[in-house]
Formats: structure tokens, C-alpha cells, sequence
């Protein structure tokens, strides 16, 4: 017994072993911060780099850096530089800081509209499901088709993150908001089904 | 005394609409305009309950709005709603 238990142990530390090593000789070794800097954005192939780290440049960097925004500010993609300057840290220059500014408002002006995250068609169709055909039919589905309407005409103002959030909220709001209002109508058909017809159309008449 | 088959808003909806072709928001509007404002599921039951007295006619029609499809509820008067 002790045996096949000393047996099994061995077999166990072969075999982490054996992946411990496959998994050291397989790993790339990591670059800097700088090597990155320097290989993509000072080189040719700066739209692929999205930095991971926070990069220290050295002084003769920094300058390349300055030369380059200066000549390239008007060419060179605003939305790489925006990522670029949140990772770099920097010493602080008046020339630099008037760059950074300059790219800064750049970038926001250049900012691409982003989609909002939430996939607010596949939730609208999935919720219908919880009334019957004839109310989806007349009743949910255009008030919902006025909903999407909104929120693709809101989404085309938003810009920043914090708009999306807030467009994405009120939307949750107002769905919740037509939800129970297509609850109460349905309440009121169920209801009025069972109430005869000529006080339904006496209620009908004080409304 | 026998009653009319149809209420005020019923009546209030069919004037708005008039001989034109006009979309839910719309007459929505329209309704809220003369004092009648109405959510959208109450607008549509309303306009369902008209739509079964064969007193409007109701379709979709699609248009695109940023590059997506919108189904859009057009409403228009039958000749009995007149």
C-alpha cells in the first residue's frame, strides 16, 4: 500500500515538474516599458501598440518624443496619443505640458463614438415574452420600437464614458417604466374581460 | 338611453388623425397637445381598441435610424371611423 502511494507521489511531482519547465522554456522573456516605447511608437508600427505599463523615458527619449508630436501632431492617430499620454509618465516641461494639452483637446475632439454595451434589442424581444402575442403585437412592440429609436438618436450624442453610463441608465429606467405600464394595461384587458360590456363602456365614457 | 359606442378620446384620436397618415408618436403628441397625455402602452391599447372597431388602420413601416432598422406604427382612418 505504502507502496503504490510513494509511487503515485513521485508520478505527481514528475509530472508538475515536467510543466513547471515546459512552462519556463516556453514564456518569452518580457520586455520593458521602454523597449516597447521604443520599438513601437518611436518606430514604424505605433497603431498596434497599447501600452500595459507606465513608461519612464529617459531624457533623449523625451525629446524624440516632443520632436515627433510636433511634427507628426497633425498625421499621428489622436486616439493612440490619448492612450499613450495616460501611460507615460513624465517630467514636467511647459512645451511638453502645451503638447500634451494640445493632443488632449485633439483627442477629445476625435473621439469615436462608442456602442453601448448593454444589447438593449435582445433584452427588449426576450422581456415581450412575458405577454401574450395579440399584447406584444399591438401593444408592447411599438412602444418599444420607440424606445430603440431614442436610444439610437441618445447614442449618437454620447462621447464620453460617463455619457454612455447615463444613457444606459435612463434607458434601464424608462424600460422598467413601460414594463409596468404594459403590466397595468394587461391587468385592465384581463379585467375588462370579465366585466360586461355595458358597464365597460359607461366606465370608458367617465374616463 | 343607449350609449355611444365610442368614448371622448376615442373621438379625441379620430379628430387628430383627420384624413392624414400620421405615425403613433405623433398622435401622441398631437393627443398631448390637447390635454389628453397618455403613456405609450395606454396610447396603444387605446389605439388597439380602435384598430378592432375597424375605426383606424394600423401598420409598420420600416425606416432606418443610424444605419439600423425601426419599425415604425402608422396609423390612418378607415371609412367607418370617418
Amino acid at each position: 500500500m505504502l507502496e503504490i502511494l510513494e509511487g503515485v507521489t513521485a508520478f505527481v511531482i514528475a509530472l508538475l515538474s515536467f510543466r513547471l519547465w515546459r512552462s519556463s522554456r516556453s514564456a518569452k522573456p518580457r520586455k520593458s516599458g521602454e523597449e516597447i516605447w521604443i520599438e513601437n511608437v518611436m518606430g514604424k508600427d505605433a497603431s498596434k501598440f497599447v501600452p500595459t505599463e507606465t513608461v519612464r523615458l529617459s531624457a533623449d527619449h523625451l525629446a524624440k518624443y516632443l520632436e515627433r508630436l510636433r511634427n507628426d501632431a497633425a498625421h499621428f492617430p489622436a486616439d493612440d496619443i490619448g492612450k499613450y499620454l495616460e501611460k507615460v509618465s513624465l517630467n514636467y516641461d511647459e512645451e511638453l505640458a502645451v503638447m500634451i494639452d494640445k493632443m488632449g483637446r485633439i483627442k477629445m475632439a476625435r473621439r469615436k463614438r462608442q456602442p453601448i454595451r448593454i444589447d438593449y434589442s435582445a433584452t427588449w424581444n426576450l422581456l415581450g415574452f412575458l405577454f401574450s402575442h395579440k399584447m406584444r403585437k399591438e401593444i408592447y412592440t411599438p412602444v418599444i420600437e420607440e424606445l430603440k429609436e431614442d436610444l439610437l438618436i441618445a447614442r449618437t450624442k454620447c462621447r464620453t464614458r460617463m455619457q454612455r453610463r447615463w444613457v444606459q441608465m435612463c434607458f434601464l429606467l424608462r424600460t422598467f417604466g413601460v414594463l409596468l405600464a404594459c403590466f397595468r394595461v394587461a391587468t385592465g384587458r384581463l379585467l375588462g374581460r370579465a366585466i360586461p360590456n355595458t358597464i365597460r363602456q359607461w366606465f370608458s365614457l367617465m374616463r | 338611453m343607449k350609449l355611444p359606442e365610442l368614448s371622448h378620446l376615442q373621438i379625441l384620436v379620430l379628430d387628430c388623425l383627420g384624413t392624414n397618415k400620421i405615425t403613433g408618436r405623433e398622435l401622441r403628441k398631437l393627443l398631448a397637445a390637447k390635454g389628453s397625455k397618455k403613456s405609450g402602452p395606454a396610447f396603444y391599447q387605446l389605439m388597439a381598441r380602435l384598430e378592432e372597431a375597424d375605426f383606424v388602420e394600423g401598420d409598420y413601416v420600416q425606416k432606418i435610424v443610424e444605419g439600423q432598422i425601426i419599425k415604425e406604427r402608422w396609423y390612418r382612418i378607415t371609412g367607418e371611423g370617418q
